[in-house]
């Protein structure tokens, strides 16, 4: 088979592996080539407005697992290819040089055993790191059900581990995967993570230990392919930051690729993704908790209003926010005011006094922020009221009529239904990349 | 009093040492500029200063000292920028920062200051997009080759991070708007007048690669979800004619 042919086959077949960032990981070229920006760095967008930063492809698409959800399960009749490790090596080895791609992104179906599988994986990595060199990054797949020492090998050559959660429950992996469990999904997650710890604690005593995940782990769960509620969602994410020490969970908006008839069969649910990456970043950056953001009685996200402004409107009793005297935490909460605005504020507001001029320079948006803050205890606006109903429909009055009218747009985030998407709210999504 | 023009001989060490001389002389010149883009008005006398090493050295350990590395980095990066009031906006900069000191960054309402600020990160930006879109072809011989038409004069940006990481291959990144050219071997770098740069031809595989490129780059894209207003937000159509995914 052509080289062009087998890239094709495996680039389209890892193309629903959504993590894509280089950042988290620095390192200088202790070696022949090959360097790692902790920023991140984005070499291209496909037509879907995704950053292309990572060879990404699988080493094979053979797998002897049969999950609904995914392209390559064995009862799928698609066409199959296999890399060899040395090929792959100079593939990736030639991208990188022309400065095509930042790194790799290395994962693969099952072929034969989970064993065989790593040691390819493996001799891929010996290849592109003691041959040629390379001291740039590598993201690597960890092969669930394979040998832990051979996991760990492959940890010591990579930069960055991941292992799928898959689905957000129990019952969902039970419907659709039957071959996987809770169980045996999250034990590589733990594996890495104590690896981590390990490695980091003989890093101080011993400055030149081997370093095992240095760019830590992340994993990836697929969204709309089963009834399960974003609260149990965004739940689960806190609980993965929070025990396992991932760096980033990743979403992807269920695709529909499969036959299964537990399976939808629409559109992905790319605003019901875009509002879960929200809630993830007020996880990680803004010091909210699960409960805060949704509760049991309300477990779906408003598609009309971003997660910090419905926590906002639920919490009206806090604002309005003095900007000129307020702390840095609840500045944080404020909506329109971000990590890096809020910054600015903190640092504006000892030169001088800040009106909503300077706000906007210091790069607030005013847009939503107005109506939860006062300058000097002036609102923006003399016609602001502190009340829930007036806020949510200024908030939402630049929202196009069609998608307010629209009443499919409702059913979409109730549990069992799943409707087609309008188009537009495909060119809500945004990137996700650093 | 006359208007006074002081000209340079556009670099930044000859920027520096004319902010050197109007420091050092208390003279507020209305313009400074590089020598052949005067713009010459009434009542003006044009003054070249010559470039001084020494000079130049100490405005920037006076301006590392009284503001810290990063207003040097500000007043470097402003002056990088393409806008037409660029230069000027580096010297009221580094004048506010010598002033102001360590508190620079909190008279953001200041509107002299802000606008550093803001010429820097847009120069930044383009650096840190251009690290991504820069695409090399590999020439006969070996040798590394990478056009580019930034909107800044990010070249001198660009040549640390690539001679890092390309630190085995020699490389040539070409500046076409600016006929500049940062030349790389080893891992050590200079930038040279590239108005005479004669290009070698393709290596022997290169065309197979760039197809290679372009059949990953379109069987990577999700058709479910093709977004182009996504697309041509993060990745501007004015940087387009030097990648190898769209020349195909």
């Amino acid at each position: 088979m052509e080289l062009s042919e087998k890239l094709t086959i495996l680039a389209d077949s890892a193309k629903y592996d959504v993590s894509c960032s280089s950042s988290g990981a620095t390192s200088k070229n202790y070696a022949i080539i090959g360097n790692t920006a902790p920023s991140g760095c984005c070499h291209s967008f496909s037509e879907d407005g995704r950053c292309i930063s990572l060879l990404k492809v699988l080493f094979t698409n053979y797998c002897i697992n049969d999950c609904k959800y995914c392209h390559c399960r064995s009862s799928n009749d698609i066409p199959r290819a296999a890399f060899t490790p040395r090929e792959l090596a100079e593939l990736f080895i030639g991208f990188y040089k022309r400065n095509y791609v930042e790194g790799l992104f290395l994962s693969s179906g099952i072929v034969k055993s989970p064993d065989y599988t790593a040691e390819l994986l493996l001799e891929t990595l010996i290849i592109i790191r003691k041959e040629y060199g390379f001291a740039g990054y590598i993201h690597v797949k960890a092969i669930p059900g394979a040998d832990s020492r051979l996991i760990y090998r492959l940890g010591l050559l990579a930069d960055r581990m991941s292992a799928n959660i898959e689905l957000p429950s129990e019952e969902s992996l039970r419907l659709l995967a039957p071959q996987k469990s809770r169980e045996k999904v999250l034990m590589p997650i733990k594996q890495i993570q104590t690896g981590i710890q390990a490695s980091r604690e003989e890093l101080t005593l011993y400055k030149h230990a081997p370093k095992f995940v240095p760019a830590g782990q992340s994993t990836q769960m697929i969204v709309g392919a089963t009834a399960d509620s974003d609260y149990k969602i965004i739940r689960l994410t806190e609980g993965l930051y929070n025990k396992y020490n991932l760096k980033r969970v990743y979403f992807s908006a269920y695709v529909p690729i499969g036959t299964h008839p537990a399976l939808p069969k629409t559109a992905p649910p790319l605003l019901r993704e875009h509002r879960l990456y929200q809630a993830d970043w007020l996880l990680r950056f803004y010091g909210f908790k699960a409960e805060e953001i949704l509760n049991e009685d309300k477990p779906f996200l408003d598609p009309l209003l971003d997660p910090k402004c419905n926590w906002a409107m639920n919490n009206l009793q806090l604002f309005p926010v003095e900007v000129n005297t307020a702390p840095y935490e609840m500045l944080l909460r404020v909506p329109g005011i971000g990590v890096k605005s809020a910054r600015r504020i903190m640092m504006a507001r000892r030169g001088s006094r800040l009106d909503f001029e300077a706000l906007k320079r210091l790069g607030v948006v005013l847009k939503r922020a107005a109506y939860f803050i006062t300058c000097s205890g002036k609102y923006m606006y003399s016609a602001l009221k502190m009340d829930y109903g007036f806020i949510y429909s200024s908030l939402t009055a630049s929202i196009p009529p069609e998608r307010l009218e629209n009443p499919t747009q409702f059913s979409l985030f109730a549990p069992s239904s799943h409707t087609v998407l309008p188009e537009r709210c495909g060119q809500l999504q945004l990137s996700h990349t650093r | 009093m006359d208007n006074l023009i002081l000209t340079f001989d556009s670099t930044f060490d000859g920027f520096l040492s004319a902010v050197h001389h109007a420091v050092k002389n208390r003279v507020r010149p209305v313009c400074i500029c590089p020598q052949g883009e005067v713009q010459t008005m009434i009542n003006c006398s044009i003054m070249p200063i010559d470039t001084h090493m020494q000079n130049a050295e100490l405005v920037r350990r006076t301006l590392c000292d009284a503001a810290g590395y990063d207003s040097l980095k500000r007043a470097y990066y402003t002056y990088l920028s393409s806008a037409e009031d660029a230069i000027m906006a580096s010297y009221t900069y580094i004048l506010y920062a010598l002033k102001y000191g360590k508190s620079t960054a909190n008279y953001m309402s200041n509107a002299d200051i802000y606008r550093a600020y803001q010429l820097e990160k847009k120069v930044m930006y383009e650096a840190d997009r251009m690290k991504g879109f820069l695409r090399f072809a590999v020439m006969e011989g070996g040798v590394e080759y990478a056009p580019m038409e930034p909107e800044n004069d990010i070249l001198a940006l660009l040549m640390p991070h690539f001679a890092d990481r390309l630190k085995s291959v020699p490389f040539v990144i070409h500046d076409l708007l600016r006929q500049k050219a940062g030349v790389c071997s080893r891992g050590s770098w200079f930038i040279t007048d590239a108005s005479d740069l004669t290009v070698p031809s393709l290596a022997a595989d290169e065309v197979t690669y760039r197809k290679l490129w372009k059949t990953f780059y379109d069987a990577i894209c999700i058709r479910e979800r093709t977004n182009l207003k996504l697309q041509t937000q993060m990745m501007p159509k004015k940087y387009r004619k030097h990648m190898t995914e769209h020349q195909l």
